[in-house]
């Protein structure tokens, strides 16, 4: 199959990807589709949410900065467990993945 | 001439300034280059055998408070009078609190007996397998650093200079003998006193004066975790802490110190060795450290550890600081050797340098800080342990 | 406890070829990485349950990876190597743990799997580090936005996840990695207004002649240019961002050019990047002496000067996956022979080959440049920490009014660098903004541990059997 054209690019079809199948989790109660090997963060933004924390200081959104594991920016609550690097993170099937404030330790 | 420009340094020089002397501060490297950032800002009644020191210290209490509103910047030092709270895990240890807290409270400590049942009102989060604590409302902190810092600029206002990376190298003499200024790498500035507050490094600047003062490190870690909500409310620590304080060994002691800041992380402390100047990190002690910290606060086991950065507390034989004109070398004064407790003794050290070299009467009795109580043979002066018994001085620590 | 003959860290190209090099030649060899497959940040792999068919259009030498790629697996077949992935090392202390007979070693200590709970202690008699690097970014008004993000890390997110960051995308900032990430994002559907880079092209004229000595970089580098030219994605040297603009995410920023003309752009990501700085906790925690420009100092066979400690790829100084691998076949090469008690022989192609990539690379260094002035664009309010939200005003006040003269000093006065990061990422800013030199990172803790890891000790040894992730 030669290279898509211009209105047909997409990461997925660039590499010819043929990913297994499609699973949900949730963002702050909305479902999302996620696709198997990808992380959080990668979820997030194909879905076009690109910040899913609010800092301790000044409650300014951020998302991912670095990419690789190295800024601590894109910390994300997932299932209950606060501080988690979206961008690292696997998603699963069934994920509960909510928008942290502060320390992201809202709970305790 | 104030050399060195830490907490001891900078509340020296802030006094001093006010009393309306002319100061200059002096430091090979940055304001509170040195032990000042490397500490957690105690300001500590609680940990004070009675004498000297603790009176030193209840002087010091009352003078942090007036400075900190004095000068307006509570907030920006995170001054906050949180209280203390130590705690035993035995009925022995528990008992031996009491015995303490009562010889203090004649020196005007307030000691509260908190009971083991009543300990988790005041620390949620406390473990409910000790026997019974004390709680101190005195004990405050503060932010080390910035509080040198904005001492420093404050006493600038006032008058003083301020020379950064500059190092000094020797002192000047009089036809007398007596002391006259630093020579530094660059350049000499005259003083009628020059001020030994290099703390941990106090002994090299007295043996620019051919005088003794046996200043050693005593190396110390903390724990910094992730920031979290508020904790620990007080600053907490184990009975024990009090005897590793007065303990004379070299070896490794480490009792679990934990407290929270106002931006969010918890401090874990505390450990002392004596291991010279060695600057590199050791796991074991980290892992006591953490071992101690949980073993009072079961919820910590989950939060994570950031970072980690150690000091030198300036430690000397007797556990009391050298503070006072030294009689061996006119013109020269020390302010150093307040071993861990440097934050909390600097207001009152800084008040009673300023009396003395004003010559009025001292608000304390400065005697048993006198610096040249020490003579001048025993100890090695290389921070390197040397006790009697070999394993006991091992260095490879 | 199970002890290797070696141990690498990072399974990037100088890591891979470090062991494979060490495999071949017989040793025993423990190759840790955090990612679950090889490859590092250069040839960081989809995930496997994308099941990309034509992987290769995301890499540029996806030959050579493909080979390093199989010579793995073989290895790992012949159990010559234990790959453990998923292993965080957070620590490095000397000493194996053996009683008496061998003296010497390291225990590796590695947080496991992607929660990061639990660790495991790996004991190898000689270690190996190819930590890499990440990117420097130098600070700007907005550039804590959502949507504002490295260079590298978008290039990364594309590679793992098959996702872009926005759809329109502007690439910025200084340095080799621009034009492959613009490429890439261009190809995988991304509509890249432009790559603005604030180098001037005449240093790259300057040094002509040891451009020309790598022929093969100029046309890899040729091929990207030739790419996005096709696409229609304006080129522009000495521009760089001056703002990023937006609410709560990035909506548009405002280049500048060399004559000080602005352009605002509409766009809803920003690819940034001001080159790369080496990982080198791991190294310090050892004692190993870093080099004048931060980077771990090795000598011709990448040895450290800590025994039986060596050094291969960006750890050692910025230079790109081909230098990384050649390092890593010396640093193979060298610690088969060393940890013999031998000295090593037939490196000498591969350290001729090392100082050809090296000299290319101090070219590419010194042609690609900081954009001119960026401290008096950033305000006071510009956050320059960003884990502490630490603004430029607190760092300028540290040094003008609290006497700070170096980067430990404002760090403890105004709280940069303090945070998760541990400076990281705000080193190089806050430096520049408080004028004092620059210093790396140094942390006993590579990663963030819990207490509870720490109290226990010692740790579980690594099972050799458990070379997935535990979780």
């Amino acid at each position: 199959m030669t290279r898509p054209s211009r209105r047909l690019r997409t990461p997925l079809a660039l590499v010819e990807a043929q990913p297994g199948p499609a699973f949900h989790v949730t963002f702050d109660g909305r479902t999302l589709n996620a696709l198997p090997g990808q992380t959080v963060a990668a979820v997030l933004w194909s879905a076009g949410i690109v910040s899913w924390r609010t800092t301790r200081v000044d409650e300014r959104p951020r998302g991912v900065f670095c990419g690789i594991g190295t800024c601590f920016d894109c910390l994300v609550t997932a299932n209950g467990v606060p501080n988690q690097r979206a961008c690292l993170v696997p998603a699963r099937p069934g994920d509960v993945i909510t928008t942290q404030r502060g320390d992201g330790h809202d709970s305790v | 001439m104030v050399v060195g420009a830490g907490m001891t340094g900078a509340a020296c020089a802030w006094y001093a300034a006010r009393a309306g002397l002319r100061v200059a501060v002096v430091d090979r490297g940055a304001v509170a280059g040195g032990t000042t950032g490397a500490g957690e800002g105690n300001l500590l009644v609680s940990d004070k055998e009675p004498g000297p020191e603790l009176d030193l210290a209840m002087l010091s209490t009352r003078l942090w408070r007036e400075l900190a509103e004095e000068a307006g910047f509570a907030a920006d030092i995170e001054y906050e009078v949180k209280g203390g709270l130590v705690v035993a895990a035995q009925p022995e240890g528990f008992a031996a609190l009491e015995a303490f807290a009562r010889q203090q409270r004649r020196s005007g400590v307030v000691a509260e007996s908190v009971a083991a049942d009543a300990l988790p009102e005041l620390e949620p989060h406390l473990s409910r397998e000790l026997a019974g604590g004390f709680y101190y409302p005195q004990d405050a902190q503060v932010q080390p650093a910035r509080a040198a810092a904005l001492l420093i600029r404050d006493a600038r206002r006032m008058g003083a200079t301020l020379h950064t990376g500059t190092t000094v190298t020797g002192l000047t003499r009089g036809a007398g003998g007596e002391v006259t200024g630093v020579v530094t790498d660059r350049g000499t500035l005259r003083a009628s006193w020059v001020l030994n507050a290099a703390g941990t490094w106090g002994g090299e600047i007295a043996k620019l004066a051919d005088v003794r003062l046996p200043v050693l490190p005593r190396r110390g870690f903390v724990l910094v975790t992730e920031p979290l909500p508020r904790l620990v409310r007080h600053k907490v620590y184990a009975a024990d802490y009090v005897a590793d304080v007065a303990s004379g060994s070299a070896a490794l002691q480490a009792s679990a110190v934990v407290e929270g800041t106002a931006a969010g992380p918890v401090l874990i402390g505390a450990s002392r060795e004596r291991v010279g100047f060695d600057r590199g990190f050791s796991l074991e002690v980290a892992r006591l450290l953490a071992r101690r910290a949980i073993e009072l606060f079961p919820a910590l086991e989950q939060v994570r550890v950031m970072r980690s950065y150690l000091g030198f507390r300036p430690y000397m034989p007797d556990h009391l600081p050298a503070i006072g004109p030294d009689p061996r070398a006119p013109g020269l004064v020390h302010a150093c050797g307040h071993e861990g407790a440097g934050i909390g003794l600097a207001p009152a050290t800084g008040h009673l340098i300023s009396l003395l070299l004003t010559g009025q009467r001292p608000a304390l009795d400065p005697a048993p800080f006198r610096p040249e109580r020490f003579g001048d043979g025993g100890i090695a002066d290389d921070g390197i342990a040397r006790e009697g018994i070999a394993d006991e001085g091992a260095v490879d620590a | 406890m199970t002890r290797y003959d070696l141990a690498v860290v990072g399974a990037g190209p100088g890591g891979l070829a470090a062991a494979l090099t060490a495999a071949d030649g017989g040793l025993r060899v423990a190759l840790i990485d955090g990612a679950p497959e090889a490859g590092g940040q250069f040839y960081r792999q989809t995930a496997r349950q994308l099941r990309a068919r034509r992987p290769e259009r995301l890499y540029h030498a996806w030959s050579t990876w493909a080979s390093l790629r199989d010579r793995l697996a073989d290895h790992r077949t012949a159990g010559r190597i234990a790959f453990l992935t998923e292993r965080h090392v957070w620590s490095v202390e000397p000493g194996d743990g053996a009683e008496a007979a061998e003296p010497g070693g390291f225990r590796i200590h590695a947080l496991v799997g992607a929660g990061q709970t639990a660790s495991e202690t790996v004991a190898a008699g000689g270690l190996v580090l190819a930590t890499g690097g990440y990117e420097r970014v130098l600070p700007f008004p907005g550039w804590t936005l959502p949507g504002v993000l490295t260079a590298g890390g978008a290039q990364a997110m594309l590679k793992a996840g098959l996702v872009l960051p926005g759809r329109r995308v502007v690439v910025a900032g200084s340095g080799p990695l621009l034009l492959p990430v613009a490429s890439g994002l261009a190809a995988a559907g991304a509509d890249v207004t432009g790559l603005y880079d604030s180098s001037a092209p005449r240093a790259f004229a300057r040094h002509a002649a040891a451009l020309g000595r790598n022929g093969e970089k100029l046309i890899e580098g040729a091929g990207y240019a030739a790419r996005l030219a096709r696409r229609g994605v304006r080129i522009r040297f000495r521009h760089s961002v001056t703002a990023a603009h937006g609410e709560d995410r990035l909506e548009a920023v405002t280049i500048a050019g060399p004559d000080g003309r602005e352009q605002r752009i509409a766009c809803d990501a920003l690819a940034v990047s001001h080159g790369m700085l080496p990982h080198t906790e791991l190294a310090q925690t050892l004692g190993a002496r870093l080099a004048a420009d931060g980077s771990v100092a090795v000598d011709t066979e990448q040895r450290t000067d800590v025994a039986h400690l060596w050094a291969a790829g960006e750890t050692t100084g910025i230079g790109g996956a081909a230098l990384s691998q050649v390092e890593g076949e010396i640093a193979g090469g060298s610690a088969t022979a060393r940890l013999r008690g031998q000295a090593p022989t037939g490196l000498a192609a591969k350290q001729t080959e090392r100082r050809r990539l090296t000299a290319f690379a101090e070219v590419i260094q010194t042609a690609y440049t900081d954009p001119a002035d960026w401290e008096r664009r950033v305000t006071d309010e510009t956050v320059l920490c960003r884990c502490e939200e630490v603004t430029a005003a607190s760092v300028r006040e540290a040094v003008s009014d609290l006497g700070a003269t170096d980067l430990r000093t404002v760090k403890l006065l105004t709280r940069a660098g303090m945070g998760w990061c541990q400076g990281r990422i705000c080193s190089p800013g806050v430096a520049g903004i408080a004028r004092c030199p620059f210093t790396p990172v140094r942390t006993p803790f590579a990663r963030p541990v819990p207490l509870g890891v720490l109290a226990r000790s010692p740790d579980p040894e690594h099972s050799p059997d458990n070379e997935g992730t535990a979780s």
